[in-house]
């Protein structure tokens, strides 16, 4: 077989190909049904032979509502993939719904129509698909996940997405955070995923099951979506009060250290530097995303410099120590 | 009144309808009327085999274990919440979730199932024993059955009989993952809040070891702030009687301390001293005991290592068998060995610091 793409070889080369599995798909999704009635839902960077995405929307369809299902099916590489199933030709699927009344999807329900390319996300015939759906839901390859990202945001689209939460210190990423055009999802953490038979063992966390399937997992996947939700309305409980003794001053920035997000002072007016997890429980009601480091280090947030300073700015110091990554914010509502 | 039980059928259908899982803010089920999961209880923790353990039995029509739930003596106004699951909880919510299609079972999902199919799981009986009573005689009841059913603590069954905007409120500061109290006491204490046990040392220590009837008198009191400011002066009297951490810390009765002690002026310097000295002095075998010591002045609480025979022996022979307060001659084993300079004045457990009395002379030094 032919190699085909540069997305062929970056996805081999990266091996970024997870597969979700259904509970974790369930346990994130039972959160947001309420946002798909009516809609047309579109998997972009799926193989609907394998995907639990495609499972999960087709055996919903009704109980969802939804309008209807796609999902682009990435043309078959040379590798011993699910050979059965293996096709020269890409292909997109379209689900609108169970009508022989036996309530499951069936062969014969589900449109199974070629596609020219290779089924790339990127594609122009995956974008026209793109343009008639309404909410995203996939998991990208880890390694184009910010190209997928911005591709939905320029699209207009709802979406929800797997990710791995170092994608939060992108600066693009965090950026929309910040404009509050992304948030993290309920689950994160742990979640392990089925991958390819070709991928090779690895010391940590990879392991094969009694049936012979390969497994990888992270330890720090999570969500990204911009469907709203109840949880990033709930308040986070404040119990310490601010002294200075307890949340010193950065060296080089005029904000205060807070090494863990539960213990940011109910009383500080200021601006403080919370480690990245603090956006698992960010509620924008609550506090705002002044910025991050990052956006210090490259000049964007230059009254945030201590007065005087002329050292490093990469990253918050503490009494010359370099800090771990940090996300700037300030109580919603506090005197500027 | 007297506690009553009684035995009752509920299909999966009546105790599906309704049902509503609002997350943090508790699940209800059985038409509203049942609560399944009071707010800030317990998570769900049955992993996906336990869930589907559950859904397989229903299919293959085997008979669950008996649930047991509690009637609600005091419903205040609007809440149709007039049952409580106590046994059960898992179970329920399984079921529940698997008729609300949040999760596949073999691959289909509720709605997927034939009408035959999806018929025989909503006719499908459970059975309930309807227990209402008192609460300290529903009390009684739970402890008795939870020793065959699925493991409460104490505590979570307390919660359960008293149920009311009392716990929820202590829930949400006790008894969640990373809640205001771990974050403010984890250094301190043992235990896990969301198995309840922070709640439950905090009352204890509030009163004096009597959980129950702290939580009778504060049933139906709207927040739980009392024990929560409490809380946090206990830990703050800690962190300023005893700045400098130590993991010898972590699990001490703390509020026993506090309640005893804060009237007292330390100086924590000078407790530190103390303190560090006693944890590096090999005579003193209990080193947490050393924060007791050193605010009681009670020797036991350091488990001091008690003199050797062949120190015993030695100073038996160096004396000649004569106790030295009353000048008789004794048997070893009618002796007791001694500290000539007593270990509060600096004296070791060491041969030279050993002195062998008769019975009747060393308990008459040691009640002076």
């Amino acid at each position: 077989m032919a190699k085909n793409s540069s997305l062929t070889a970056a996805k081999s080369a990266k091996e970024d190909e997870f597969y979700t599995q259904l509970s974790d798909i369930e346990k994130e999704l039972k959160h947001y049904r309420s946002h798909f009635e009516g809609k047309v839902v579109y998997l972009n960077c799926d193989d609907p032979r394998v995907s639990n995405f495609f499972h999960y929307f087709s055996y919903n369809f009704e109980k969802l509502g939804l309008k209807k299902l796609i999902a682009t099916c990435y043309k078959s590489q040379d590798i011993d993939l699910f050979s059965e199933h293996n096709t020269e030709q890409a292909v997109y699927l379209e689900y609108e719904g169970d009508k022989d009344g036996d309530l499951v999807p069936g062969p014969n329900e589900i449109g199974i129509k070629p596609l020219k390319g290779d089924g790339d996300f990127r594609s122009s015939e995956s974008i026209e698909l793109l343009k008639q759906a309404d909410i995203v839901v996939t998991n990208p390859p880890f390694s184009l996940f910010r190209e997928h990202v911005a591709q939905l945001i320029d699209h207009n689209k709802k979406f929800l997405l797997i990710g791995s939460q170092n994608a939060i210190t992108y600066k693009d990423v965090f950026r929309l955070f910040k404009e509050d055009k992304l948030w993290q999802g309920y689950n994160s953490g742990d979640m392990a995923f089925q991958v390819p038979d070709h991928y090779p063992p690895r010391e940590t966390r990879f392991w094969v099951d009694e049936s012979g399937t390969k497994w990888r997992s992270l330890g720090n996947a999570c969500w990204f979506t911009n469907l709203d939700t109840p949880k990033r309305h709930e308040d986070l409980i404040l119990y310490k009060s601010y002294s200075p003794a307890e949340f010193p001053t950065y060296d080089n920035y005029d904000a205060i250290e807070v090494g863990r997000t539960e213990h940011i002072p109910a009383d500080y007016d200021g601006v403080m530097g919370v480690p990245i997890t603090f956006l698992s429980r960010y509620n924008p009601d609550q506090f705002e995303i002044v910025g991050s480091d990052h956006e210090v280090k490259d000049g964007l947030l230059p009254w945030l410099v201590r007065e005087g300073w002329t050292g490093k700015v990469d990253r918050a110091y503490l009494n010359g120590k370099r800090m771990y990554a940090r996300i700037l914010i300030r109580r919603k509502g506090a005197p500027a | 009144m007297k506690m009553t039980i009684q035995p009752t059928k509920v299909t999966v259908r009546e105790l599906t309808s309704g049902y509503q899982d609002h997350a943090e803010a508790g699940v209800v089920g059985y038409g509203g009327k049942l609560d399944i999961r009071p707010p800030y209880q317990r998570e769900f923790v049955y992993d996906d085999k336990q869930r589907d353990a559950v859904i397989d039995t229903l299919f293959k029509d085997y008979p669950l274990n008996v649930m047991y739930w509690a009637v609600r003596d005091d419903v205040p106004e609007g809440d149709e919440r007039i049952y409580e699951v106590m046994d059960g909880q898992q179970r329920t919510i399984s079921i529940c979730q698997y008729v609300d299609s949040v999760f596949a079972f073999e691959g289909r999902y509720f709605h997927n199932l034939q009408p035959d199919e999806s018929a025989r799981i909503l006719d499908y009986e459970l059975t309930v024993y309807l227990c209402s009573g008192p609460p300290s005689e529903k009390l009684a009841w739970f402890r008795t059955i939870n020793i065959a059913g699925e493991e409460l603590t104490d505590q979570e069954m307390l919660n359960a009989v008293y149920a009311g905007p009392w716990v929820s409120e202590a829930k949400k500061i006790f008894s969640k993952n990373g809640c205001p109290a771990y974050g403010l006491g984890s250094a301190y204490m043992k235990g896990s809040p969301i198995r309840q046990q922070y709640l439950e040392t905090v009352i204890k220590w509030f009163n004096d070891g009597d959980v129950e009837s702290y939580m009778a008198a504060h049933h139906h009191d709207p927040n739980a702030n009392e024990l929560w400011l409490y809380f946090q002066a206990v830990i703050a009297w800690v962190n300023s009687t005893f700045p400098k951490y130590r993991g010898l810390m972590k699990g001490l009765p703390w509020g026993v301390l506090y309640n005893q002690y804060k009237g007292t002026s330390w100086d924590s310097a000078k407790l530190e001293a103390r303190i560090a000295d006693l944890v590096q002095n090999d005579d003193v075998t209990n080193k947490k005991g050393a924060y007791l010591y050193v605010l009681s002045g009670q020797e036991k609480h350091l488990n001091i290592r008690a003199f050797s025979p062949a120190e015993r022996l030695a100073a038996y022979e160096r004396q000649a068998g004569v106790c030295p307060v009353c000048g008789e001659h004794y048997e070893l084993n009618e002796m007791e060995a001694d500290h000539i300079t007593p270990w509060r004045e600096g004296g070791r457990t060491s041969a030279e610091n050993c002195q062998m009395l008769c019975v009747e002379d060393n308990r008459r030094k040691g009640a002076r």
